[in-house]
């Protein structure tokens, strides 16, 4: 097992925010190319801000827990708070993670992203 | 609970092979070249550690010449044999599932003018005689095949390619370094052997290398004339020891022990088999293997996973870099589907293991199992 930290390892054993939403405002699927490794993220959203998100995976325990910090972190922001989150604030939040796994801090914020962006570009939010 | 599940990567080294060696430390040490009592009482040791081992493959002991390991084992067997014999080149036989010590070997020697074949295995994991045949050409001097493989457990059919070699006069070697100390093998089957002292539970940094009388070979490397001068270095007594006594202790107690290997393996197999969407990579494996792959779980998770419990087993594929995940090339051969090769992970048991942590290990599989599939 490559060195996690505790919290890395807590977040993955323990992911917070795991499932999925019905009825969500907006979801996004993404892939990692860099491993193969997938991402579903689903939000609730009320007066532009993230009242709930969710998130399912395929990945490493890497990718488990920068999703899971991931969702911690924006619950409760506005989406345009949320966009400006990167992935070296979640890893720095989870206490560093080994370099051969920041692109899956990447995947959970392009994840993210991709999900406001279709919430952006929705017929709902449009109206 | 701590539990190995990871032998094939290495093995602890028996109590009384510990024991055993650490005389030989302290009170043991001469040089086995040295012509003196100290040196004379150590390589008394050294010899009757290589009669014992010849024994055990039924090989004449001026046959058996200790090497660091397997790497050497095989780098020696193989360029050794084509430098005494074939130094201008010629073609080799391999197979795509061979160790790295054997297959780093081999793309060396394509660079320095050798054609190479490499074996492709078929969806269970070896290689079929018929392929070996119909690889062969005139010019086809060296084959090197392994006994058994080391990510699937797969046997490979030696006995039948050793058939074959001989009809063309093709020299063979086999790599056995996941066979000795878990099957009984003929060594005669074929011309040059390897093994390694750590996956039979004696110390590392030795292995010994079975070449026949009928073959011709040079050393590689240069020195003391050590070993009828083909691996110079000082005799390693510990090492050569360790591995007799490991050895007598899985004969002395191989029927009981490989009988409960079986046992926890059906056992093993038994829940993997009641979970949907498994897939065991591999077939006619040894009874120390399991590679399995679970679909919606890659190996490296779950591998991450069952460390956590303080269980160790082997993962086939990670992401090696940013750019890519580096997959077994074990499986990428054997042609199985993208999350048999991702989600694949290897347990393979040893002689130590007890039934409480197979039990352990089997009950933490399925909780995580089922865990990790609710996340995707």
């Amino acid at each position: 097992m490559l060195k996690y930290t505790e919290l890395v390892l807590d977040h993955f054993k323990n992911p917070r925010n795991l499932g999925k939403i019905e009825n969500a405002d907006a979801e996004a699927t993404e892939g990692s190319v860099a491993c193969g490794d997938m991402m579903t993220v689903y939000l609730k959203i009320e007066d532009n801000r993230i009242v709930d998100i969710k998130f399912e995976s395929y990945g490493c325990a890497a990718n488990i827990a920068t999703a899971s910090m991931m969702t911690e972190v924006v619950k409760g922001l506005t989406l345009e708070e949320a966009k400006k989150i990167t992935w070296r604030d979640i890893v720095e939040r989870l206490g560093g993670l080994p370099p051969v796994k920041y692109h899956c801090s990447n995947l959970a914020i392009d994840t993210l992203r991709k999900a406001i962006e279709a919430y952006e570009n929705s017929p709902v939010r449009r109206r | 609970m701590r539990v190995y599940l990871d032998h094939a990567a290495t093995t602890r080294v028996f109590d009384e092979v510990a024991r055993e060696v650490f005389k030989l430390f302290t009170d043991f040490y001469g040089n086995a070249s040295s012509t003196h009592a100290h040196g004379y009482e150590a390589k008394k040791i050294y010899e009757e550690a290589r009669g014992k081992i010849a024994k055990h493959l039924n090989v004449d002991p001026s046959e058996i010449y200790f090497t660091s390991g397997g790497t050497e084992s095989d780098n020696i067997a193989i360029c050794g044999f084509l430098k005494a014999n074939h130094p201008d080149g010629g073609h080799l036989i391999t197979t795509q599932i061979e160790h790295p010590a054997v297959l780093e070997v081999m793309r060396q020697l394509e660079k320095r003018g050798y054609s190479v074949t490499y074996l492709k295995p078929t969806p269970e994991g070896y290689v079929t005689p018929d392929d070996f045949r119909k690889a062969i050409k005139k010019n086809t001097v060296l084959a090197s095949i392994m006994w058994v493989n080391n990510e699937t457990g797969a046997i490979q059919p030696i006995e039948e390619i050793s058939k074959i070699a001989r009809e063309h006069g093709i020299t063979l070697h086999s790599d056995a370094v996941q066979a000795i100390g878990k099957l009984k093998i003929d060594a005669k089957l074929v011309d040059m052997l390897s093994a390694s002292g750590h996956k039979f539970y004696a110390p590392k940094g030795c292995g010994f290398l079975y070449v026949s009388k009928s073959v011709k070979i040079e050393p590689i490397m240069y020195g003391g004339g050590h070993e009828k001068g083909l691996r110079s270095g000082t005799e390693n007594v510990p090492g050569a020891h360790g591995m007799a006594v490991a050895l007598d202790l899985i004969d002395k107690n191989y029927t009981e022990w490989s009988k409960k290997l079986e046992r926890f393996k059906r056992k093993i197999v038994e829940v993997i088999e009641n979970i949907p969407d498994h897939h065991i990579n591999g077939s006619n494996t040894i009874f120390s293997h399991i590679n399995v792959s679970f679909k919606g779980i890659s190996g490296e998770t779950l591998a991450t996973a069952l460390d956590l419990y303080g269980i160790s087993v082997s993962m086939a594929s990670a992401c090696s870099s940013h750019h890519s995940i580096k997959r077994s090339h074990v499986l990428e051969a054997m042609s199985l589907e993208e999350w048999m090769m991702d989600g694949a992970i290897r347990i393979s048991m040893g002689y130590d293991n007890s039934e409480e942590e197979i039990d352990f290990f089997v009950k933490v599989l399925l909780e995580e199992v089922y865990r990790l599939r609710k996340m995707a």
